[in-house]
């Protein structure tokens, strides 16, 4: 009886859950399963669908190209400045937003603005404010006597421009996170840290910090998936990969393999490469992190 | 060390420009050394009281003194106080050893005290397995709050409250989230700790019971006014006004409306008590224990009876009021019975119509 229960109760599961597999068969797993397929050709033909020479030659074409080599530093570079620079500021804004200044609320909205905004719009309003000749920055910089910089058509340049714009287009979310956890903590601790005598940086780092400890954790792993996904802000900036392909990331790369240069094989190689870096990164951040909860 | 409280006022505005006055001109010295109950119904102003001694609020007006020292104007750091939060206010990722050695690590003047890094280590510890063995929890000192029962983290409260040696430590309604086996021994801990320590302690309650069993000394306070300010059974013998007496005392005090005619309280429309007052109306408020069971005095039928312990609890109509007695258990006495009552004066307290008590009748 007890078996046939269950077995009744697993099938109702079923048909509930069903039409969301369905989803996901069709556009996650089914497309996953076809890149994966598609990178282990040499040619492809996205029509027919089938491929011949199959074997790792796009994986090593793709490993041995420079244009990918500078994707790859590029994420990157991106990653490790824009993922701890935006969480550090965001904290900030939310301990200033949540320590009751006056209209706080309008600023909350303020910041979160970016967030339902369109990446490509916000774009074109940041290639404004970086114009070389009419940039607000520019004119900013002038103010304390520093030359033009051609933020948007330098070269060398490039990269800081796109972290700059990344930091910022990323605030508005954790921001927001941020602020639901301070929310969380017991104001009681802090009252309680006042008798104890902490003063306020004791109190952020002996209090807020910890307590915010899993919200940081989540900050981390899912920043950081997110700067290795970053094709929106380049294109929003650039319209393209930037002065000389300065800022390739590795989805634009993706992106252009598939779409300008129709070699859909290294774009889907490219592709499986990237997903195992992101899913390598989550792990060892996930594990630090539950270590650190363990103790 | 005393601590004095002068002209205390605390007023709250809200949003639609109403004001609570929730502490209203408090004036009460607290003898040091003494463990002080601020007692009353929630709303009263008493946990707002021992607030403003930790100095988290500020006061609208009056002043506060420890000993001499002016401490109105100090904030709660410099005040030299330990505070247990009602819901404890532990630290939830620290250790319990952390949580006592908190305080400690922070003190500016311990700091001072023990300017070798090493050797303030070694003094922090001392002092973290002293103060843990006071409320008996040395075993704890690895584990986590989370991994405690609500008695052991009110324990550890206290020692981290009391691991700084405060000058004065407050408590705030610290036993209302343990259950009754584990509250009663606790309260007992409470007081035994704050006769070791020796430190001046103000203990914030809404239950009479446990003020009585532990304090030196309660004040009773009512929408932020103070009541009385006496020996716990200082205010159940002598209660100054009629909420004092139906505050204090488990069955609650009768309170009725009574004439005095030709020097004697008239109950049901028979003498039932003399009292040398002229002659008007007054409360008469008479504790359930102080009914005896006679064949003069008022009359009254008896509509319900239970027994409780030793004792019978008896309900019956007085002056159009039902009222509840606690006779012994030994007394033959039955539902629908028509029974006399005498009262004993002890038990018997007479207010004007303003509330307050009559000192002699």
């Amino acid at each position: 009886m007890v078996g046939q229960n269950q077995k009744k109760t697993f099938l109702k599961a079923m048909l509930y859950l069903l039409p969301a597999l369905v989803i996901i068969a069709v556009f996650v797993v089914w497309p996953m399963f076809h890149t994966l397929r598609m990178s282990f050709f040499e040619k492809f033909n996205i029509f027919t669908k089938t491929g011949e020479g199959f074997g790792l030659s796009s994986y090593i074409w793709v490993l041995e190209d420079p244009t990918f080599h500078k994707a790859l530093i590029n994420t990157f570079i991106y990653a490790v400045v824009t993922v701890p620079v935006s969480i550090i500021i965001s904290l900030a804004i939310a301990i200033l937003l949540n320590s009751g200044i006056r209209g706080s609320k309008f600023f909350q909205t303020a910041y979160f603005l970016p967030y339902v905004t369109n990446a490509i719009a916000i774009g074109l309003a940041f290639r404004f404010i970086f114009h070389s000749e009419f940039g607000v920055f520019n004119k900013f910089l002038g103010f304390f006597g520093i030359d033009a910089v051609r933020w948007l058509t330098d070269p060398d340049w490039a990269m800081v421009t796109l972290c700059i714009f990344g930091t910022w287009s990323a605030l508005a979310f954790k921001i927001v996170i941020f602020l639901s956890g301070l929310q969380g903590i017991d104001p009681q601790l802090y009252q309680a840290a006042r008798i104890d005598e902490a003063g306020k940086w004791k109190m952020f780092t002996k209090i807020t910090l910890p307590q915010l400890g899993p919200i940081m954790a989540y900050q981390f792993v899912i920043a950081t998936i997110n700067a290795f996904k970053a094709y929106n802000e380049v294109v929003g900036l650039f319209g393209d990969d930037g002065p000389l392909h300065s800022a390739i990331t590795m989805v634009y790369y993706m992106y252009d393999k598939f779409y300008n240069a129709n070699r859909y094989t290294i774009a889907a190689a490219s592709g499986v490469i990237m997903f195992i870096i992101i899913m390598l990164f989550t792990f060892i951040q996930l594990g630090m992190s539950n270590r650190k909860a363990d103790q | 060390m005393d601590i004095r409280i002068e002209g205390l006022t605390k007023t709250f505005s809200s949003k639609e420009n109403t004001e609570t006055i929730a502490v209203n001109n408090l004036t009460v010295t607290i003898p040091g050394g003494h463990l002080v109950g601020l007692l009353g119904p929630s709303g009263c102003g008493k946990s707002t009281t021992l607030f403003l001694l930790a100095g988290l609020h500020e006061p609208t007006s009056g002043r506060i003194y420890f000993g001499d020292e002016d401490v109105t104007d100090l904030p709660p750091e410099k005040r030299g106080i330990g505070l247990v939060f009602q819901n404890y206010a532990l630290y939830p990722h620290m250790t319990v050893y952390d949580n006592i050695a908190f305080p400690l690590r922070n003190s500016k003047s311990f700091r001072e005290a023990h300017k070798d890094s090493r050797e303030r280590k070694e003094a922090i510890d001392m002092i973290v397995q002293r103060t843990a063995k006071i409320v008996a929890i040395e075993e704890l000192l690895k584990r986590k709050p989370s991994q405690l029962s609500g008695g052991q983290q009110q324990r550890v409260a206290i020692a981290r409250a009391i691991a700084k040696q405060p000058k004065v430590l407050l408590l705030d309604e610290p036993l209302s989230n343990l259950d009754a086996r584990l509250r009663i021994q606790t309260r007992e801990e409470i007081r035994r700790i704050q006769q070791a320590t020796g430190i001046t302690t103000v203990f914030v309650t809404h239950d009479q019971e446990e003020a009585m069993s532990i304090t030196d000394e309660i004040i009773v306070m009512k929408d932020g006014i103070v009541q009385q300010v006496a020996h716990p059974q200082e205010t159940y013998i002598h209660p100054a006004n009629t909420f004092v007496a139906q505050f204090l005392g488990n069955p609650p005090i009768n309170m009725i409306d009574a004439s005095i005619r030709d020097g004697w309280v008239m109950i049901n429309s028979d003498r039932a008590i003399e009292a040398d007052l002229p002659d008007g109306q007054y409360k008469v408020g008479v504790r359930p224990e102080s009914f005896i069971l006679s064949d003069e005095g008022f009359s009254a039928l008896v509509s319900y009876k239970a027994t409780i312990g030793r004792d019978f609890q008896v309900r019956f109509d007085m002056n159009g009021h039902y009222s509840e007695a606690l006779i012994e258990s030994d007394q033959q006495i039955e539902e629908g019975d028509s029974v006399r009552f005498r009262l004993r004066k002890s038990g018997v307290h007479i207010f004007d119509n303003d509330g307050r008590r009559i000192e002699k009748w």
